[in-house]
C-alpha cells in the first residue's frame, strides 16, 4: 500500500546549510527515528540497520539509503530509503522529495514522502501505516531542526515515541492544510476518488 | 410446508425430518478432521511465502534454516525441479507451480517448504529462510493486463505474447445485435462480482504417509473430490513410481468446502514429496491468513450486461460481455468443455430466444482460482447479473419488478423448455414460487408502507430475484473434468442380519449425506435409514466419483443410491417369488415388504429377503446382497427460487438493516427438509457475505490488505436476519426421485434480492445500481454524493 | 500463526509480577486476558522473550462502590460488566461498551484493564473512561500512584504506564441523580474495531441544565480523544437538540480520523458527528430517567 504525504514547513536557518546538512547521510540517518548507518556502498548509496518499535511492535529491516536525485541548482533533493524486513516478511520503501527555498534568514522547505508498504505489514497493519509515517516524518522534521540548531538529539527522538503521536490530536487544525493523506485500498474507491479529483 | 412420506417414521426414507446423525460426533467434538490425524514419528511442513505479488527469485539460503535443531530439510523449486515436480496441471489444463525456481507469481505463493519435527520449530525455520527477491511492477488491474505495454506473465508458456488466457462465447451475436438495434428500451450497466474467498472453518492441509516397505502412500486430505485427486496425483507423480494403486486417498471430516478444497494446492505435492523422499508421515496445515491469501478464490467477474425490451417490458434480448481475472493460472475446477462454467444460464427465469454471452480471462498477479464458490460453475454470476439488468430495467419504464417478472417468466407449460443459450430447463413453476413469496412477505403491504416512508424521507427497499439454477454436472456426453466423465456411484452392501453399508464417490463436507443418503435407501429398500451406515472419501473402498460440489451429490450419486437399491429390491422380489411360490407379477411391494396381491398375509420382510440372500437363495442365482450403481444423469436439474428481501437505510450514517428476507425454493422432491432449511439458512448466510461484507481487496503493489478475518468480513448470527423459508415443489421428470439439489440455491439467490432492495430503497435518489459488497460507507457516499448528508 | 518461542511466568501475586518484570526487564510482557497481545505475538509482530501471565493474583477481579467511587478490579472481564446488578442499575454506559466488545467467548477473557493499558485508540474502554473522568491507579516495585485518565494515553500502544507498572483499578467518580451515560460504536461487523465510537457521561439538573459532561472517542484520532470544545459548548447550557446538533459537529470537525479499509476521513467524521448525537441523546434519556 501507498501513502502519500505533503508537507510544507520553516527551518530558522539559511538554505546553504539546510542543504549541506541534507547532502550529509549521516546527519540525515540521524534525523530518521531508528535508522543507524552501517556501511557506505557508494557516494550516493548507503547501507544502513533500521528498527521500528511501536508498543509491544518490532521490527528491523536491512536498509539501503539511495541519493536519487541531487540538484543543487535547483536545490532539489531526492532521498530514497529502502528496507528489507530481516525476517522475510515484506519491504518498506520511503521516497523523501525535498525542494529548499530561502526566504529572507529562514528556509522553506516543500516536501513529498511517498511510502510503500509490502508484505505482511500492509496486510495487518493497513489502519496504522498512514499515521506512523505521519509520525515519523513530523519526528524527521523535528529532529533535523534540532540538529540544525545545534543541538543533541535525545536518545528519545531517535525512537518513534508517543510524543510525537500525541502531538498529532490536533492534526486537523496545524496540518491540514498541508497535508494531504490519502490511502488507495481498492480499484473501484481509487476510480471513484480519481473521478473526485 | 406438508412433505407427504411413503415410508414409516421407523424407516425414515424420503420427506422425513431426522436428524443429522453426524452431529452426534460434531457436537461431542469428535469429529475426525485432517488436523486430528497424528502418525508415529509424523513431521511438520511449514511454507516460506513470497511477500511480494511479482518479483524474481536471486537466490534462496536455507542454511540458518537447516542449522536450526529439529529442522529436517528445506525444499525449494530446484529441489522438485530435480524430480520434474516443480510444475503440475490444474483442472483446466493450464499450469500452476508447485514451488517456483525462478519467479514468485502473487502474494503469499509458496516459496520454499520447511520441514521439521515440529510445528513450532517449522515456523522458526520459515523466519530463518533468506531469500532475496528482485521485485517486479506487478499487473494487478485486469483492465490493464491486456494493454501493449503490460509485462507477460506467463514467460513459462513459450510464444506467449500477452495475458490472455482464453476467449468463451455463446449465443448468436448477430441476431442478438439485431434484437437490440430494433428494441423500443435497451438498459446496459456493468456489474462487477469482486473477488472473494469461501473462507470455511476449516482450511486445508493433508497428513502424506508414505511407507517405504509396502511403497503405499497414504494422503489424509481436506478434498472434495479424493478419487480425482488420486488420479491426478498419478498422473503427475507416476513417473517417480506412485502408481495409482498405491495411492490411498482419505477425505475425514471436513469442515467446509465450498468448492475451495477441489483445487490441488501446492501444499499437498509438497508434502506427499516430502513423506516420498523422508520416508516418514508429514502433517501439512495451513493457518488462516493462508488460506485467505493463497488458496483459490471465487467470483471476479466484471460484466458489462444488456437488456432489449419492449415499452411494455417484454425481455427480448440480453447481451453480456465479461472480463475474468484468473490470476497467475487458470485454477477453475470446472468441467473441460465450459472454461467459464455453466455462465450461460445468465439468461435467467424468462422467456425469450435471443442473447449473447461472451467471457475473456487474464492473467494477473494475483492467486489463482475461479472456484465454484457454493455454485454451480460461474451460475452466481449470471444470476445476478440478470436479476440485477431486469430490475434496472422495471426501473427505466417504471413497472413494478415484480409485475415485469410475472409477465416474462416461462409459463409451466413450457417446461421442457429450451433456453436462448441452449440449456434445457426440466421443470418448474416460477409463477408460483413468486406468488408464494409475494404472500408469505406482504408485498402490496410492503409497497404501501413504502410509499408512507419516502413521504417522510424514509429510505426502504423491496428486492426480488427469481432466479433459475442449473446444477448436477453432469451428463457424460458434456461433462467430464481432465477427460474423467462426470458420473457419480453409490455401492450397497446389505448385511445377513439386513443392516447395510453403503459408499459413495461424493464427499460430503457438512451436507448430511450420512443423514440423506440413508434415507434414499430407506425409501427405496424399506431397510431402516438408521440400520444403514454411509461412507465415503476413502479411495481404497468407496466407487469411484467425481466428488461434491455443484450441487452434484443428489443429482448424480443420490441417483445411484436409488438405482443401486432399486436393483436389489428386484433380487429380493425374486428371493420373494421363491419364497413365497408365487410369480413375481404377483407381488406387491410397499415399504419394507413384499406380499402376495389379494392375499396380504403372505409376506416376507426385506430383512427376511436379504437373510435368505445369504442362506435360501433360489437355485442358479448369485449369493449375497450388494449392488453398485455408476449414475450417469440425462440432463443437469434446474432448481429454481424466488426470494424477497425487505432493508431499512438509515440516512444518516448509511447503515443497512435487513428487515425481512423470504425464500422460497424449488428443489424438487425434497429427501430431509430438515436439512434443505438448514442448507438454505447457511447458503443465505453466504449470500448475504459478498452483498453486503466480504471482498478481497489488492493494493495497486499486489499487497492483499484484508488477509486475515480482522478485516476479511464473514457474516455472523449476529449479522444475518431471521431467515423465512417455504417451497414449491415440481419434481425433476428426470431424476429417479425427482429430487434437483439445493445447496447453492440460496447463495445464488440472496445477493440480487438484497442489492435489488437496496437500490429500490435508494431510487428516490436516482441510483440504478450498486456494486457489491453494498456496505454503509458505500451507502453513505452516495447519501453525499446526493447532498443528503453533508 | 505460531508464535515465536517465549519462557512462560506465572505471577499469583504483585510483588512476584514485578520481581519477573524486573528480572527480565524490557524482554517482558505482562499477559492478562490476552486478547490484544496474543494476535500479535501470533502474527510474529511482538516477540517477548517473557511473558508474565498476571491474570492468576487475586483480589483484582471487582466491581463496586467505596466512598463515592466506583472502584473496578482490572482483571475484571468484559463479561463481568456485561452481567454486573451494579453496572445494569447506575452504569450503563459500562453494560454499552462491554456488550460491543468482540464476542461472548471474547468477552468471557478480555479484562478491562487490558483493554486500557494496552493503550490502542481502537480499543473501546479508553473513550468510555475518557467520558466518565477515571482516574487509573497503577502500582509498581515502588508502590501506587493514580493517573488522571487525561494523562493516561500517550501514543500508539503507548500510556503514562513505567516500565514495570500493573494497572490494577480503575476509579469512577459514583453516578448520582440526574447523571446519565451511553456508548455506542459503528462497526463493520460484530468484533470489528469501531469504525468510529463514542462515549457519553452527562449529568443534568432539573432544568435540562448540564451541570457536567465527558465525550470520548474511539478510532478516529490517533489517540483516544476527548472533545473539549463539544464539553464546553454543553456545559452550562440548556440542552437543546441544537446545541447537541453543535455538539456533534464539533466531534466531527476535531477528530483525526485516517482513511483505512472502513472508509474515508470524511466519512469517519460524518458518522462521528452523527453518532455523537445519538450517544448524548441517548445519555440525556438516561440522565433524565434518573431524576
Amino acid at each position: 500500500m501507498k501513502v502519500s504525504i505533503d508537507k510544507n514547513f520553516e527551518i530558522a536557518q539559511p538554505v546553504s546549510k539546510v542543504w549541506e546538512y541534507l547532502l550529509d547521510p549521516y546527519k540525515v540517518a540521524e534525523c530518521v527515528p531508528g535508522v543507524k548507518l552501517t556501511e557506505k556502498i557508494s557516494e550516493t548509496e548507503y547501507k544502513g540497520d533500521v528498527g521500528l518499535k511501536l508498543g509491544p511492535v518490532n521490527a528491523s529491516f536491512n536498509g539501503v539509503i539511495t541519493y536519487a536525485k541531487v540538484d543543487e541548482v535547483a536545490r532539489e533533493i531526492h532521498l530514497v530509503g529502502k528496507g528489507v524486513d530481516k525476517k522475510g516478511k515484506g519491504s518498506v520503501e520511503m521516497a523523501l522529495e525535498m525542494k529548499l527555498q530561502e526566504s529572507g534568514n529562514v528556509t522553506m522547505v516543500n516536501t513529498t514522502m511517498n511510502v510503500t508498504v509490502i508484505g505482511v505489514m500492509a496486510q495487518f497493519g493497513s489502519r496504522l501505516i498512514s499515521d506512523v509515517s505521519d509520525h515519523i516524518f513530523k519526528q524527521f522534521v523535528e529532529n533535523f531542526q534540532t540538529l540544525l540548531a545545534g543541538k543533541e538529539i535525545d536518545d528519545q527522538d531517535k525512537q518513534i515515541h508517543g510524543g510525537a503521536v500525541a502531538g498529532t490530536v490536533v492534526k486537523s487544525i496545524t496540518s491540514k492544510l498541508t497535508s494531504g493523506v490519502k490511502n488507495i485500498f481498492s480499484k473501484k474507491d481509487k476510480k471513484e476518488e480519481n473521478e473526485n479529483e | 410446508m406438508e412433505f407427504t412420506c411413503k415410508t414409516s417414521k421407523e424407516i425414515g426414507g424420503m420427506g422425513h425430518s431426522l436428524k443429522r446423525r453426524e452431529d452426534d460426533r460434531f457436537i461431542q467434538g469428535k469429529g475426525n478432521y485432517v488436523d486430528d490425524v497424528k502418525l508415529p514419528g509424523m513431521l511438520y511442513m511449514d511454507i516460506v511465502r513470497s511477500p511480494y505479488a511479482y518479483a524474481k527469485i536471486k537466490s534462496i539460503n536455507t542454511e540458518k534454516a537447516l542449522a536450526i535443531d529439529g529442522v529436517i530439510t528445506v525444499i525449494t523449486g530446484k529441489d522438485l525441479e530435480e524430480h520434474n515436480l516443480h510444475w503440475m496441471p490444474t483442472f483446466l489444463s493450464d499450469t500452476q507451480m508447485v514451488l517456483p525456481t525462478d519467479t514468485v507469481m502473487y502474494q503469499a505463493q509458496e516459496v520454499a517448504c520447511v520441514i521439521a519435527t515440529s510445528r513450532y520449530i517449522a515456523a522458526d525455520a520459515v523466519e530463518a529462510v533468506e531469500v532475496d527477491y528482485e521485485p517486479m511492477k506487478p499487473v494487478m488491474d485486469p483492465h490493464k493486463a491486456l494493454d501493449p505495454d503490460a509485462p507477460v506473465l506467463r514467460t513459462d508458456k513459450e510464444g506467449k505474447k500477452d495475458n490472455h488466457i482464453y476467449h468463451w462465447e455463446n449465443g448468436d451475436r448477430e441476431k442478438t445485435e439485431e434484437v437490440f438495434k430494433n428494441a423500443d428500451v435497451v438498459v446496459k450497466e456493468q456489474i462487477y462480482l469482486p473477488r472473494i474467498h469461501v473462507a470455511s472453518i476449516e482450511t486445508c492441509g493433508c497428513v502424506a504417509d508414505y511407507q517405504t516397505a509396502t511403497k503405499k502412500m497414504t494422503v489424509y486430505m481436506t478434498t472434495q473430490a479424493p478419487h480425482a485427486v488420486r488420479t491426478v496425483v498419478a498422473l503427475v507423480a507416476g513417473h517417480v513410481g506412485l502408481s495409482e494403486e498405491r495411492i490411498r486417498i482419505i477425505s475425514p471430516d471436513l469442515g467446509g468446502g465450498f468448492g475451495g478444497k477441489v483445487p490441488i494446492y501446492p501444499g499437498y505435492i509438497v508434502a506427499i514429496t516430502a513423506t516420498f523422499l523422508i520416508g516418514k508421515p508429514v502433517k501439512w496445515i495451513e493457518d488462516r491468513t493462508e488460506n485467505l491469501q493463497a488458496d483459490s478464490f471465487a467470483r471476479d467477474y466484471d460484466m458489462t450486461c444488456e437488456l432489449a425490451a419492449t415499452k411494455e417490458g417484454k425481455i427480448q434480448a440480453f447481451r453480456i460481455k465479461t472480463l475474468a481475472d484468473m490470476g497467475y493460472t487458470d485454477g477453475s475446477a470446472n468441467p473441460s468443455k465450459y472454461p467459464a462454467g455453466m455462465f450461460s444460464i445468465c439468461t435467467g427465469s424468462y422467456d425469450y430466444s435471443t442473447a449473447f454471452a461472451e467471457v475473456d480471462a487474464v492473467y494477473t498477479n494475483k492467486p489463482p482460482g475461479g472456484i465454484a464458490y457454493r455454485c454451480s460453475f460461474r451460475v452466481t454470476e449470471a444470476a445476478h447479473a440478470i436479476e440485477r439488468m431486469v430490475d434496472i430495467l422495471a426501473q427505466k419504464i417504471g413497472k413494478d419488478p415484480a409485475e415485469l417478472r410475472m409477465e416474462n417468466f416461462i409459463k409451466k407449460d413450457q417446461f421442457p423448455y429450451k433456453s436462448a443459450l441452449g440449456w434445457e430447463y426440466d421443470s418448474g413453476d416460477y409463477h408460483a414460487g413468486l406468488e408464494k413469496a409475494m404472500n408469505m412477505i406482504g408485498y402490496d403491504e410492503l409497497r404501501k408502507e413504502q410509499v408512507e416512508k419516502r413521504a417522510k424521507g424514509e429510505y426502504m427497499g423491496i428486492g426480488i430475484c427469481t432466479f433459475t439454477e442449473i446444477v448436477g454436472a453432469g451428463p457424460s456426453k458434456d461433462f467430464d473434468i481432465l477427460g474423467l466423465k462426470m458420473f457419480d456411484s453409490a455401492e450397497i452392501r446389505v448385511h445377513p442380519t439386513g443392516k447395510a453399508i453403503a459408499r459413495f464417490g461424493t464427499k460430503s463436507q457438512g451436507q448430511g449425506h450420512e443423514t440423506t443418503y440413508a434415507q434414499i435407501i430407506a425409501e427405496e429398500l424399506g431397510i431402516p435409514a438408521e440400520h444403514i451406515t454411509i461412507e465415503e472419501g476413502d479411495t481404497d473402498t468407496a466407487p469411484y466419483g467425481l466428488g461434491t460440489y455443484a450441487s452434484r451429490s443428489i443429482a448424480t450419486a443420490g441417483a445411484a443410491a436409488a438405482i443401486a437399491a432399486r436393483k436389489l429390491r428386484d433380487k429380493a422380489r425374486k428371493i420373494a417369488a421363491y419364497l413365497l411360490e408365487v410369480s413375481e407379477e404377483d407381488l406387491e411391494w410397499e415399504p419394507g415388504k413384499f406380499s402376495v396381491k389379494g392375499a396380504p398375509e403372505k409376506s416376507k420382510t426385506i430383512q427376511e429377503l436379504v437373510f435368505a440372500a445369504y442362506t435360501n437363495y433360489p437355485p442358479g442365482m448369485e449369493g449375497g446382497f450388494e449392488a453398485v450403481h455408476y449414475y450417469d444423469p440425462p440432463n443437469l436439474t434446474f432448481p429454481s427460487g424466488a426470494y424477497i428481501c425487505v432493508v431499512d437505510i438509515d440516512g444518516k450514517t448509511g447503515a443497512i438493516k435487513v428487515r425481512r428476507f423470504v425464500a422460497i425454493d424449488d428443489c424438487g422432491n425434497i429427501i430431509n427438509p430438515m436439512i434443505v432449511q438448514g442448507q438454505i439458512h447457511g447458503g443465505l448466510t453466504q449470500g448475504i457475505a459478498p452483498a453486503m461484507y466480504e471482498e478481497l481487496i489488492y493494493d495497486d503493489e499486489g499487497n492483499i490488505l484484508n488477509g486475515s478475518f480482522m478485516d476479511y468480513l464473514v457474516p455472523t448470527a449476529v449479522e444475518s436476519p431471521k431467515w423465512e423459508t417455504d417451497h414449491v415443489v415440481t419434481p425433476s421428470p428426470h431424476h429417479p426421485l425427482g429430487a434437483k439439489g439445493v445447496a447453492e440455491s440460496p447463495t445464488v439467490g440472496a445477493p440480487p434480492a438484497i442489492v435489488n432492495a437496496i437500490v429500490d430503497a435508494l431510487s428516490p435518489l436516482g441510483v440504478t445500481h450498486v456494486e457489491i459488497p453494498v456496505t454503509p460507507y458505500k451507502v453513505w457516499k452516495i447519501l453525499k454524493e446526493k447532498g443528503v448528508v453533508d | 500463526m505460531i508464535p515465536a518461542s517465549f519462557d512462560y511466568h506465572r505471577a499469583s501475586t504483585l510483588q512476584e509480577a514485578f520481581t519477573f518484570a524486573q528480572e527480565y526487564g524490557e524482554d517482558a510482557k505482562y499477559l492478562a486476558g490476552g486478547h490484544s497481545l496474543i494476535p500479535m505475538m501470533k502474527l510474529r509482530f511482538s516477540e517477548p522473550a517473557h511473558i508474565i501471565d498476571i491474570s492468576r493474583i487475586q483480589g483484582l477481579k471487582y466491581i463496586k462502590e467505596e466512598d463515592g467511587i466506583l472502584k473496578i478490579g482490572a482483571l475484571t472481564t468484559e463479561a463481568d460488566l456485561e452481567f454486573s446488578d451494579l453496572c445494569h442499575d447506575k452504569y450503563p454506559i459500562l453494560v454499552d461498551v462491554s456488550k460491543l466488545i468482540g464476542d461472548p467467548s471474547v468477552r468471557n477473557k478480555a479484562t478491562v484493564g487490558g483493554n486500557l493499558a494496552h493503550g490502542d485508540a481502537a480499543n473501546d474502554h479508553p473513550a468510555v473512561m475518557l467520558a466518565l473522568k477515571a482516574n487509573i491507579v497503577a502500582e509498581g516495585p515502588n508502590g501506587t500512584h493514580n493517573i488522571p485518565v487525561d494523562e493516561f494515553f500517550k501514543g500508539f500502544f503507548e500510556t503514562a504506564l513505567e516500565q514495570h507498572d500493573i494497572l490494577i483499578e480503575i476509579q469512577i467518580p459514583a453516578t448520582k441523580a440526574g447523571n446519565g451515560g451511553a456508548y455506542n460504536k459503528i462497526e463493520r461487523k460484530v468484533g470489528d474495531y469501531a469504525t468510529s465510537g463514542v462515549a457519553v457521561n452527562l449529568t443534568v439538573d432539573t432544568s435540562d441544565t448540564v451541570v457536567d459532561i465527558g465525550i470520548g472517542l474511539t478510532n478516529v484520532n490517533p489517540v483516544p480523544m476527548r472533545v473539549s470544545r463539544a464539553e464546553e459548548a454543553l456545559k452550562g447550557n440548556k440542552l437543546t437538540q441544537e446545541l447537541i446538533e453543535k455538539a456533534g459537529k464539533i466531534a466531527g470537525e476535531d477528530c483525526s480520523p485516517t482513511a483505512d479499509l472502513r472508509g474515508s476521513e470524511d466519512y469517519k467524521r460524518s458518522i462521528t458527528k452523527e453518532l455523537t448525537i445519538r450517544t448524548i441523546n441517548k445519555a440525556w434519556e438516561r440522565a433524565k430517567a434518573s431524576l
